[in-house]
């Protein structure tokens, strides 16, 4: 049997009416019936959308209330001890792990092995240059022993903070993601150890931050130095 | 994790969807790569949160289901399969998950209040929940077509002209017009069936 014309019958969903042998047909035929019946379904609730009905975006609030919930909580705690580190939630470690970012310009920092080296050895590093004018500058380097891998970060003559500290990120280079990996105490000089699991080479810009008892574990945006580490 | 303060705020409103685009969102969702958190706010909070404000008559709660719904997709993105299903179906899923948990909490704030009262709102409202979300669905879909579909499809549909009279007012063959008509029928219904209230 030769089925009816799908534009005949998107017509009639339509409402147009229908020749004679067409309707002959749909009345025989349960499969153009039932194409027809789907259309008529999506004509009818195309023509019942209201003004009401259109899109809208929701406040930003919503997208800054999924962030908050989806970071870890921040506890402020032992911020003596230069050598804390903040764990960054699953999802970064999953994509630090998982297929990630590949940057072509970094080298794989993953496969320096230094089972036979002196310890530590320097897996990577890189100097760091002051930013908005304040004249410091410093060095950080990847230094791997057999208790792990380090970031030692060295920024003499840093001036205190006034109710805050310094806290030290690992960035990817487009800055768009940040893990903080520790604090930098008054020396100027701190090794902070780095989470296992944690594809160094996905993060070889180093910045840090001047950062306030405030409980938010986000970058405050108020960068001191920063640097690029490679191999 | 942290994001960079600059990047905190980037909610833009796309949207110049593609359908390729969606699917590398959705499957780069499903590896774990949180960008792809962000992609698909982009792509699809405003659907998830017009749908709520429609389905629970307010921005309050809507902007507290679309938040939820974004939390838990990420928070249970092993459960999604890209190779099975859309992600944007998906979180419609969610969204009317949420919807009809909203609606038995308050059934059950209100029977708590009414010590006595028998109250029984689940059902109608869900029913009313499903219609509102294909209308705002449909919207989208409508929104998305290209010219000249998009004009076609508003005086076939809104202005109620019949075929013929739209081919000659947009000086296009009968035919042509037709088969945009039935092509646009398509699309919708089938992104109706991948997101709409009717699965
Ligand atoms: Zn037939």
């Amino acid at each position: 049997m030769v089925h009816c014309d799908d534009d005949d019958l998107a017509v009639i969903a339509l409402g147009e009416p229908a020749s004679r042998e067409i309707e002959e047909h749909l009345q025989a035929c349960a499969l153009c019936r039932s194409s027809l019946d789907q259309w008529v379904a999506v004509v009818s609730s195309a023509r019942s959308i209201t003004p009401d009905d259109h899109l809208v975006a929701p406040p930003p609030s919503v997208w800054e209330g999924i962030r908050d919930e989806l970071e870890p909580r921040a506890t402020v705690t032992s911020l003596d001890d230069a050598r804390r580190s903040r764990r960054p939630v699953g999802w970064l470690l999953a994509a630090a792990a998982g297929v990630g970012l590949v940057l072509g310009s970094v080298a794989t920092f993953g496969l320096v092995t230094s089972s036979t080296a002196p310890s530590p050895s320097i897996v990577a590093q890189g100097g760091l240059d002051s930013m908005d004018g304040v004249a410091v500058a410093g060095t950080a380097a990847v230094e791997e022993d057999e208790t792990g891998r380090h970031l030692h970060v060295t920024v003499p003559d840093l001036p205190p903070v006034e109710d805050g500290y310094y806290e030290v990120w690992m960035a990817t280079a487009d800055a768009s993601t940040m893990v903080a990996v520790g604090t930098l105490g008054p020396s100027g000089d701190s090794i902070l150890t780095l989470p296992a699991g944690m594809n160094v080479a996905d993060f070889p810009l180093v910045d840090v931050s001047v950062e306030h008892f405030d409980g938010n574990p986000g970058h405050s945006a108020q960068s001191v130095v920063r640097g690029l580490l490679a191999t | 994790m942290a994001t960079a303060a600059a990047s905190v705020h980037l909610v833009p409103m796309n949207v110049e969807s593609d359908i390729s685009d969606d699917s590398a969102v959705a499957r780069r969702f499903q590896a774990g790569d949180d960008t792809a958190l962000e992609a698909a706010y982009q792509r699809w909070s405003a659907l998830v949160y017009t749908s709520a404000i429609r389905a629970v008559g307010n921005e309050a709660d809507a902007a507290d289901i679309t938040q939820a719904v974004f939390v838990s997709a990420w928070q249970s993105r092993s459960g999604f399969d890209a190779a099975k299903g859309s992600l944007p179906g998906w979180l419609m899923t969610l969204t009317r998950r949420r919807i009809a948990d909203h609606w038995r909490d308050r059934a059950r704030h209100v029977r708590r209040v009414e010590a006595a009262a028998q109250v029984e709102p689940d059902e109608p409202e869900e029913i009313a929940a499903d219609s509102v979300i294909d209308r705002v669905v449909l919207a989208d879909e409508l929104e998305r077509l290209g010219d000249p579909q998009r004009r076609i499809v508003e005086l076939a549909f809104f202005q109620d002209l019949t075929h013929t009279q739209i081919a000659s007012l947009l000086n296009l063959p009968v035919g042509t017009v037709k088969s945009h008509i039935r092509r646009s029928l398509e699309r919708l219904r089938r992104r109706l069936e991948v997101d709409g209230g009717a699965l």
